[in-house]
């Protein structure tokens, strides 16, 4: 593979980097953690309250919670930490930004790789390189998922410690493909050969009109691999700078176009987000035969599908510049509200980060946790999915292929001013002009590009 | 003035002594009302099928009205899954509250805009308009700062406050008194009743159908009320109902179990219900004949 | 309580009568009297009210005022700059379009629902068995969960497994992707909010049908007037107040609209249904412009204001006739 030394050569960069930040820090920044970090692993006598925000539900928690009473209880008996969750995902923004700007305490919160750049620049939440520097968590950064260390670093700072790490795959549905006479997808697979196995599938179909043979996200985070894949660029860095006049990304955005509006094989997402009912539904009921989505969903998706069809997973396909991969994950950032950042950041570490508790915290995510070695502790319950099968698709290939989304201050805003707004023309059907759609795009991203302070 | 005409008697409006046989009317009014019901009874009846399903039910096609099994254990597990009963204090103190705040304060500056007049009056109540029509979502920052200079967020008294004052009680209280004759009032006055009496033993009887109105409507805004309870309640004990319901829905990767969410839709809205039916009963006439003008 | 019985108290002596029948200030001496205690009484039945309406509605909004003027991002700095962010408004085509929205929804949705909601309450004022069962299931939608409404009418538009197409294929015609076209999703979303707030209007109406005096009907009705004459002549007119009072709020509300947005559509496709209000809730919550997002808000409360203000003029003379009551 030729991923292999490109992913060294980052991981070198990003190294360097992070080394040189933290010396600076050590040198030249006076450590408000120093004196609270004296005094672990023995009881401290800091008294108060320790407030976290969270987006998990009451479930997810409890295993938190768990090794959360461990940690107060050994290290801070006087501190009460109050973590608040089962708060809806857009809610979870809204509130979080709310009670920062209004300058509520807060410690710790769950924060995404999608929203990080944006925080940080906005001054939401701090840096951590000064912890980090006094407290590194163990063989840091060098047993972290890179692209997920490297999601959180802001102007050469990090502002979270990651948690999880999602990657992308295929849900197969075993009886559409077998009515249709299609192989399970592998890794080999071009989109070419994705694009025949849709209307093949289709076309098997008892129904065609209202049948689908695959579906793939087009949100502008989760079209990054297939533009990589089809040899194109969204947007690249250093400086920000907008490729989607690219012909390669043309092509790539062709292809989505095609699949929904031209040949019918893939439902048109617009509209359908934020229900989260629409693709798991026809694929349950056997109207859709495969569904891109992330490695999480295998943990609920038996509930779903039911004893409606048998169900795998397999790999995205390869495109003509090779293959790519999705993925993305969350970490653990302290605003700058905080009133106990020092207390928060061993806090974080203690369960992101060390070892003994990655088992809880994997299982709390239904993901891989941000250390690389630990995979073992967020395999799939074998009954509902083969283990093997689920590593060999998110986890193996992941390794070598995955890619990131690049996001950059303001990306929710140029997502939905620009990106959403547009591109919503073409996945309607209200417009089949792909290039022309692309090149305003294009422009529209490059003035907004132009005005990020960097 | 004349005794007020209690329901027995109350006849349709506009009609008042029938001509047509009784039973014809009611008749038609049944028939056009049964079928315009069933739509907007639909998506409830929707809901509290989908309440009785597994989830796998719930994610076919083609969809099925019917539960394959009344899966009625939905509703158990659904109150157990977070501390129903605790949300469901909340949201009755909260509800409570605010009606009581609003019904008291609407009625008495409703009153004084629609009976009493004094300098700056009509001033005064163009900024109670004007209110109404600046959109909440610039006021949260501001009100949450505010909220946090009282010391009140995250308690249910922060959720009470901002809506126990409200604009709108307060207009929709002045134009139903203006519409009520005056001779009553002006009658008590040369007796010599103070205008506290006016309002409390005059005014408050007649307007018996509208504070009706206003209390169920302020008691099921504040029972739905989301967007402020969600940025100011960060603790489990002070989670209101919606809250409670966002909690099984949380995360965006992971699917949400519909089951339980549409059980736990359909037991909260039961005490809402209450309310309607037992508000309707103060939804008589609170006047019934006076010598009215014209 | 007893507090609010204060004019009462401070002024022991009977309150002078006539009350003020009498034309403005002949006799000024006892007059300044009556004036003084209605003054002092006006005031103080408004306190209670005023005090919360003062620091929980006036202050903040004082607070949005003033934010127009800044860059302010959320946390950080208040930035004074001045006219920028109205300048920035004129050019700004989102904004324009969200003002389309936001007048295309209110006339749709407004005069529509408030028609229908008063022939529902003539129909629901009868005195009929059933009569509650009824109103009731007029208001459950106004009850119901937002979340629960909008899954449930997502699953009755929904193009391939929605109940709306599966009818009207039943009938041959092919529905649109409701929901998801640039066209039919305003549409869409303006039927489902009247039928989720029908409830609203029907409930005040009622509320103002029951104070209609009962022997004008009946002496009409003796006088030989036919069912749709006491409508027309005394219903209609003596239900003004009622009327003009949920035009104006149904109106406000209107251009207010999000929430039925927000769940329905999130504004889309392609920015079809975004409203001022998400518009407002986007940059503020969304992409950090709070100081912006004041501004758009300030732009909207000020053509509420306005268009209010005719309301109130034309309604002033349609409400109260020749008697003018102000």
């Amino acid at each position: 593979m030729t991923r292999t030394p490109r992913l060294a050569n980052r991981t070198a960069t990003r190294r360097r980097l992070i080394q040189f930040g933290a010396a600076a820090a050590a040198a030249g920044i006076v450590l408000p953690a120093a004196p609270a970090l004296a005094q672990t692993p023995a009881a401290s006598d800091l008294s108060g309250t320790l407030r976290g925000m969270s987006w998990e539900t009451e479930a997810e928690m409890r295993k938190w919670f768990r090794h959360t009473e461990e940690f107060f209880a050994t290290r801070y008996p006087n501190l009460t930490p109050e973590l608040e969750y089962g708060t809806a995902w857009a809610d979870y923004w809204t509130k979080l930004q709310t009670a920062v700007a209004g300058g509520a305490q807060l410690d710790m919160c769950w924060m995404h790789d999608s929203r990080a750049q944006s925080y940080a620049s906005l001054g939401l939440i701090q840096p951590l390189d000064p912890y980090i520097a006094a407290d590194p968590p163990q063989e840091w950064p060098d047993a972290y998922y890179p692209s997920q260390v490297d999601a959180f670093r802001y102007n050469d700072q990090q502002f979270a410690i990651p948690y999880d790490w999602a990657t992308g795959g295929f849900y197969v549905n075993l009886d559409v493909l077998e009515r249709a006479g299609v192989e399970v997808p592998t890794v080999d697979w071009t989109f070419d050969r994705l694009l025949e196995a849709g209307l093949a599938i289709k076309a098997s179909a008892p129904n065609p009109d209202d049948s689908w043979g695959f579906f793939l996200q087009v949100t502008s985070h989760n079209t990054g691999w297939i533009v990589k894949s089809f040899g194109g660029e969204q947007i690249t860095a250093d400086p920000l700078t907008s490729h989607f006049d690219d012909p390669n990304t043309i092509a790539a955005y062709q292809f989505l176009y095609d699949a929904i509006n031209t040949h019918g094989v893939m439902p048109n997402p617009a509209g359908m987000q934020g229900l989260g009912l629409d693709q798991q539904t026809a694929f349950a009921s056997g109207l859709l035969g495969i569904m891109a989505s992330l490695n999480d969903e295998a943990f609920v998706f038996g509930e779903i599908v039911g004893d409606k069809a048998e169900w795998t997973v397999a790999p995205t396909p390869s495109g003509v510049d090779g293959r790519y991969q999705f993925a993305g994950g969350s970490g653990f950032s302290i605003p700058t509200t905080a009133a106990f950042p020092e207390v928060a950041y061993e806090y974080i570490k203690f369960m992101a980060t060390d070892p003994a508790n990655l088992p809880t915290t994997a299982e709390m995510g239904s993901m891989f946790v941000s250390r690389m070695d630990a995979w073992e502790d967020a395999m799939p319950d074998p009954t509902q999915l083969d283990p093997e099968v689920y590593k060999a698709v998110f986890y193996d290939l992941g390794v070598e292929d995955a890619t990131v989304p690049l996001y950059f201050p303001g990306y929710q805003q140029w997502d939905s001013s620009i990106y959403v707004r547009h591109m919503d023309r073409l996945w309607t059907g209200a417009t089949d002009d792909v290039a022309g759609v692309l090149q305003q795009v294009h422009e529209e991203t490059q003035a907004f590009l132009d005005t990020i302070e960097q | 003035m004349s005794q007020a005409a209690g329901p027995a008697t109350a006849p349709d409006t506009p009609a008042a002594p029938p001509r047509r046989p009784r039973w014809l009317g009611d008749a038609l009014a049944w028939a056009v009302l049964s079928v315009l019901g069933l739509f907007w009874l639909l998506p409830f009846l929707w809901m509290v099928a989908n309440s009785l399903k597994s989830l796998a039910e719930i994610y076919s096609f083609p969809p099925t009205f019917f539960p394959d099994q009344l899966r009625w254990w939905n509703y158990p597990d659904a109150w157990t899954a977070v501390p129903f009963a605790r949300f469901f204090t909340n949201s009755v103190i909260v509800s409570l509250g605010t009606t009581a705040g609003v019904l008291l304060t609407s009625a008495m500056a409703g009153y004084s805009f629609a009976r009493l007049r004094y300098p700056g009056r009509d001033k005064l109540f163009i900024a109670y308009l004007a209110t109404m029509m600046v959109p909440f979502p610039v006021l949260i920052i501001p009100l949450f700062i505010l909220m946090g200079q009282l010391g009140l967020i995250d308690t249910l008294i922060g959720l009470i406050l901002p809506a126990a004052f409200s604009a709108w009680g307060t207009f929709l209280m002045r134009q139903f008194m203006l519409s009520i004759p005056r001779e009553l009032e002006e009658a008590a006055r040369v007796d010599g009743a103070s205008y506290w009496r006016v309002f409390v033993q005059i005014m408050l009887p007649l307007c018996t159908p509208v504070l009706a109105t206003l209390g169920i409507f302020t008691f099921l805004g504040s029972w739905n009320q989301f967007l402020w309870p969600l940025i100011m309640i960060s603790s489990v004990q002070n989670k209101t109902l919606p809250l409670g319901l966002t909690m099984f829905q949380a995360q965006a990767t992971v699917e949400t179990p519909w089951h339980l969410v549409m059980a736990a839709a359909t037991f909260s809205i039961l005490p809402v219900l209450v309310v309607f039916v037992l508000g309707q009963r103060y939804y008589v006439r609170g006047i019934a004949t006076t010598g009215v003008k014209g | 309580m007893k507090d609010l019985a204060l004019p009462r108290e401070r002024d022991p002596r009977p309150a002078p009568a006539p009350v003020p029948t009498v034309r403005p200030a002949r006799r000024q001496g006892a007059f300044r009297g009556v004036r003084r205690t209605e003054t002092i009484a006006g005031y103080l039945f408004l306190l209670p009210n005023f005090a919360g309406f003062l620091v929980f509605s006036l202050l903040p909004i004082a607070a949005t005022f003033a934010l127009t003027l800044t860059d302010w991002s959320l946390i950080g700095e208040r930035r004074f700059v001045g006219l920028a962010n109205f300048r920035q408004l004129l050019a700004d085509d989102l904004f324009w379009q969200s003002a389309r929205n936001t007048l295309y929804y209110t006339v749709a949705a407004v005069p529509a629902g408030v028609f229908i909601a008063f022939w529902l309450a003539l129909l629901l004022n009868r005195k009929m068995r059933g009569v509650v069962f009824f109103r009731t299931i007029f208001f459950l939608p106004h009850v119901t969960l937002t979340v629960a409404i909008a899954l449930v009418w997502a699953w009755i538009y929904h193009p391939q497994l929605g109940l709306l197409n599966y009818g009207l294929e039943r009938i041959g015609i092919d529905g649109p992707r409701w929901l998801q076209s640039t066209t039919w999703a305003m549409p869409a979303v303006v039927v489902m909010s009247n039928w989720q707030g029908i409830g609203y209007a029907m409930l005040i109406f009622l509320a103002g049908l029951q104070a209609i005096p009962q022997d004008l009907l009946e002496a009409a009705t003796v006088d030989g007037a036919t069912w749709f004459q006491r409508l027309r002549h005394i219903v209609v007119p003596l239900l003004a107040p009622t009327t003009f009072f949920i035009l104006v709020t149904s109106f406000i509300g209107a251009m207010q609209a999000f929430d039925q947005f927000y769940v329905m559509t999130q504004g889309g496709p392609a920015y079809s249904t975004t409203t001022l209000v998400m518009y407002v809730f986007q940059n503020g919550f969304q992409w950090f412009q709070m100081g912006y997002a004041a501004t758009i808000a300030v732009v909207l409360f000020a053509s509420i204001f306005a268009i209010t203000a005719l309301q109130w003029r034309f309604g002033q003379a349609w409400v109260y006739g020749n008697e003018g009551a102000q």
